[in-house]
């Protein structure tokens, strides 16, 4: 399919995306709450449930959040957001990872800042996830730079066949990446508009990594979409398996074996691109 | 003009620090100490307007051009001698005696050899004049009331406080020489005097460790140098030549590529790289100007420009993979180091360590950006870290310097400032090389971590920074280094294409594509797709909007008469119904009033009635941060969450601006 080269009409795009997005993932999650409430014998839930809890977040009081906070949980919603944007409107790979890597470490500081985050335990927790996935996202993009020889979504989009064939690893080290990302929780004590805010940064950076996930296995932004689309479902059913794989196993896990894949899948790229 | 601008960058402060040396009068060290500030200004700003001009040797007066520079080398060598008491250390004695037998090798073997070169200005040489000059000179103006705070503190006697400011003020002067040095040995020369102002800075308060971690820092220096002589000896009876800007040109770099990977080694000794950095560990116990001399203004700054200057030679090498790596090994080894200590000044030290590695490694790669980057990423880190150790001395918990702290940590970690951007333009640059690509991802990841605990470090104790105003010997030098971060952060791309283009143009002429290419083809638009300044006007367009409809849900719910209990989310109802029953089942009372109030206070409403929330003194600062003022949609939406107008229409305008800025960007893209 032909690359969007239009301006304008990859600004209404970037426009459509972002609105869709957190749409998307509340009906997506609306979806599987519902399933998981029939399959456990519970009471019927509306798909539409996530948007009303959503709206019910931001009519509840506000929790005990400095400025300092409130200006690091936007500032996660804007870099977020710009990395979408960037994605979207094809520009190169590693910038929208940049606004993404900041987005990630906003988080741990809105979570880290006092009041929000005195429990000192669980300020640690997504420090040590972001050091989790953040190398493999890097070595994800670093995968991309060398089947392609640069970073631009277009030329990554533009190639005669998906670049996740060369990357087979690569890809699925970002499915795990997005996994761990979503299951990031935010600090209890956040709450009201500030967790409402939180919830949609976090929305947008699950959806920036399979957005990355679907450049790499397609051949189109449209395609790349609806890659991303899939994916997510499939991370939201998988949302099941939270209570059986905790986090701290994921991260374990991922320095046991999603590294070393990642490093079989350089390797080869390397051996093939530049010996 | 060429002698007497030469003369201005060097002989007149120079003369000047020897006022100061000889000077014991307070006033007149001030009134000394402003006019050298005032000069180190002025003749940054000649330079800039002169950029390139060149002083040479007749050709008739070279070999006494090589014999004066090889007498001023042993002069600089007895000094040294005896300020380090170089008899009682066998090490130093031993390397100074190296250095002399090497220096008096070259007198005798290079008669006849093309000795020309003096002193050259250009493009690199310019900026780098500017970083050195102005913040040099922010530095001795800071190190005026520091110093005088500093003998008080430790009883220390004036005549060495003189001292160290007369050695303070002599570095910017010898760095200027070493900048504009065209023949190695007089970059040498230049190199020796900073050595031994470094050492005097040092050993200041002559305390057993500051003897130790001088002579530390000394031995480290002259081990430098005497790998410098080595290859120096060898481009002399290779290239024939030791000026550097006939070597630029040499016809078969690859001739002489294994001196040069001699010189390279010096660099990363001046650099303090790994494993050489234990000299420059040592300056954390000196006195702040004296780190920020030679971390953010002179030695470190030489090692990395000295580098930058050589790269045309070891482009396309092996020898420029093997720089590349052990330039990003030393960025993510001392970030990694970074990362463990608590003590800022350590932590300053090891991040200056891992950027310099980082300049090392950019400048070494063939990519356009990634030279650049070079550039630019060591004017940055000069002005921060020359911010950040201003800031967080003196009188660091004032409310000014808290702040700019901050702003000078913010500016090492996040976009739209420079470093972070340099960082990752170093990705796209990398590419080709996996092991320094693997080692750079590392660094990244571990840079943005400790500066991430810095910040939140700092945030957490801004609410207690005292309102006590700076002292203007304190506070103009940390305000002018804040201005040149954030001017030079946020206008880094147009900057680039201003000053830092005709840099490759003339440092790189050697390769035909570079010579015969059009200077518009060396234009960038961006670092790795991020415009600094359509960044910020992004943000803006998103955090702004944002924080006001925050401000506004916030002031809604203070305002909101108080709601009974009511259960709208059914996931709700599940969710506090597993606590309120998990409660039940607990069998300590603690444990039970602690989840049961974390289930009354996930209730909508319920919060009020919540022990937990009602009884924690967090919720105090709120109230006063939000009070109870009505709302009243739509007319005084804007106004109601803003109670200053002023204020208002300076947050509208800021959007309004920021929105244009975007807009303006996307169309011209």
């Amino acid at each position: 399919m032909a690359i969007i080269s239009n301006e304008s009409a990859k600004l209404v795009m970037v426009l459509l995306v972002v609105v869709a997005t957190p749409v998307v993932s509340g009906l997506f999650a609306g979806l599987a709450r519902r399933m998981r409430l029939r399959r456990d014998g519970g009471m019927e839930a509306a798909i539409m449930q996530p948007f009303y809890d959503f709206n019910h977040l931001i009519r509840q009081q506000a929790g005990p959040a400095g400025n300092t906070a409130q200006f690091a949980i936007l500032l996660q919603l804007a870099f977020s957001l710009l990395a979408l944007a960037l994605i979207v409107l094809q520009r190169n790979l590693l910038s929208a990872l940049l606004l993404q890597s900041f987005s990630g470490l906003m988080a741990i500081a809105a979570n880290g800042v006092r009041p929000v985050g005195e429990d000192s335990l669980r300020r640690t927790n997504p420090l040590k996830l972001f050091l989790t996935y953040q190398p493999l996202v890097l070595m994800a993009a670093a995968g991309c730079g060398l089947a392609t020889g640069g970073f631009g979504i277009d030329a990554m989009l533009g190639l005669s066949r998906p670049l996740i064939v060369e990357l087979p690893l690569l890809w699925l080290s970002l499915l795990y990446v997005a996994y761990i990302s979503s299951l990031q929780e935010p600090d209890k004590a956040l709450r009201g508009p500030l967790l409402a805010v939180e919830r949609l940064a976090g929305c947008f950076r699950i959806a920036n990594l399979l957005m990355f996930a679907g450049v790499v296995a397609s051949d189109s932004l449209i395609m790349a979409g609806l890659v991303a689309v899939l994916l997510g479902y499939g991370l939201v059913v998988a949302e099941d398996l939270r209570s059986k794989l905790h986090w701290r196993l994921m991260a374990a896990w991922g320095w046991e074996f999603v590294y070393f894949a990642c490093a079989i899948n350089l390797s080869w790229l390397y051996i093939k691109y530049l010996l | 003009m060429n002698g007497y601008l030469i003369g201005l960058l060097i002989g007149l402060p120079s003369v000047l620090a020897g006022f100061l040396l000889l000077n014991r009068n307070r006033s007149l060290q001030k009134t000394a100490v402003i006019l050298m500030a005032i000069v180190l200004l002025g003749s940054g700003g000649l330079a800039f307007s002169v950029r390139t001009t060149s002083v040479s040797m007749p050709a008739g007066l070279a070999d006494l051009g090589l014999s004066l520079s090889v007498v001023a080398n042993l002069a600089v060598l007895g000094v040294l001698a005896y300020l380090s008491g170089a008899w009682k250390n066998r090490w130093i004695g031993g390397l100074q005696a190296i250095q002399a037998g090497m220096l008096i090798w070259l007198a005798v073997s290079g008669r006849g050899v093309s000795q020309s070169g003096l002193f050259v200005l250009d493009h690199l040489a310019v900026l780098m004049l500017l970083l050195v000059n102005v913040t040099g000179a922010l530095a001795l103006l800071f190190a005026l009331k520091y110093m005088e705070r500093h003998e008080q503190r430790r009883g220390i006697d004036s005549k060495r406080s003189a001292l160290f400011i007369a050695a303070a003020a002599f570095m910017t002067p010898a760095m200027s020489g070493l900048l504009l040095a065209d023949h190695l040995l007089w970059l040498l020369f230049f190199w020796q005097s900073l050595i031994v102002a470094g050492f005097i800075l040092i050993s200041h308060d002559r305390t057993t460790l500051a003897l130790k971690n001088a002579r530390t820092f000394i031995g480290w220096q002259l081990f430098g140098g005497a790998v410098f002589l080595a290859g120096a000896i060898g481009l002399q009876s290779l290239a024939r030549s030791l000026t550097i800007s006939e070597l630029l040109v040499f016809s078969d770099a690859s001739l002489i590529l294994l001196p040069v990977a001699v010189l390279v080694t010096a660099c990363l000794v001046m650099a303090a790289q790994f494993p050489f950095q234990a000299g420059l560990l040592n300056c954390a116990a000196a006195p702040t100007p004296a780190a920020v001399m030679l971390q953010a203004v002179t030695l470190v700054n030489a090692g990395i420009y000295l580098m930058i200057r050589m790269s045309p030679l070891l482009m396309n090498t092996w020898l420029a993979k093997i720089v590349a790596v052990i330039g990003m090994f030393s960025f993510a080894a001392a970030a990694l180091l970074a990362l463990m200590q608590h003590d800022s000044k350590r932590i300053f030290i090891f991040s200056t360590i891992s950027c310099a590695g980082l300049a090392i490694a950019l400048a070494s790669l063939a990519n356009l950006q990634a030279i650049y980057a070079a550039v630019l990423l060591t004017l940055l880190h000069g002005a921060t870290k020359t911010l950040l150790l201003l800031a967080t001395s003196g009188n660091a918990s004032s409310f000014l310097s808290v702040r700019l702290a901050l702003l000078a940590a913010v500016s090492m970690l996040m976009p739209p400032f420079g470093i972070p951007l340099m960082q990752w333009t170093a990705l796209e640059a990398v590419t080709q090389n996996p092991v320094a690509l693997l080692l750079l991802v590392a660094g990244i990841v571990i840079s943005m971590l400790y500066w991430a605990r810095f910040i939140v470090k700092r945030l957490e104790t801004i609410g207690q920074a005292g309102t006590m105003r700076l002292e203007p010997l304190y506070a103009v030098p940390q305000i002018a280094a804040a201005a040149v971060v954030v001017l030079l952060g946020l206008f880094s791309v147009p900057f680039t294409n201003w000053l830092i283009a005709p840099v490759l143009r003339e440092n790189f002429r050697r390769f035909s594509d570079i010579a015969q290419a059009d200077a518009a083809s060396f234009l960038i638009r961006d670092w790795v797709g991020v415009n600094p300044l359509l960044l910020v006007a992004a943000l803006a367009g998103v955090v702004i909007p944002g924080w006001l409809v925050l401000r506004w849900l916030c002031l809604r719910q203070a305002a909101a008469p108080a709601v009974a209990p009511t259960v709208e989310s059914i996931g709700e109802v599940e969710e506090v119904t597993a606590i309120i029953e998990e409660a039940q089942e607990t069998e300590t009372d603690a444990e039970k009033t602690s989840l049961q109030d974390e289930a009354n206070s996930d209730v909508p409403g319920n919060e009020v009635s919540s022990n937990k929330v009602t009884d924690t003194e967090e919720l105090a600062p709120l109230a006063d941060e939000h009070p109870a003022v009505g709302f009243h949609f739509p007319t005084r939406t804007v106004l109601s969450i803003f109670p200053d107008a002023p204020k208002t229409h300076l947050y509208v305008t800021v959007i309004a601006g920021a929105l244009i800025i975007l807009m303006f960007e996307v169309v011209i893209r």
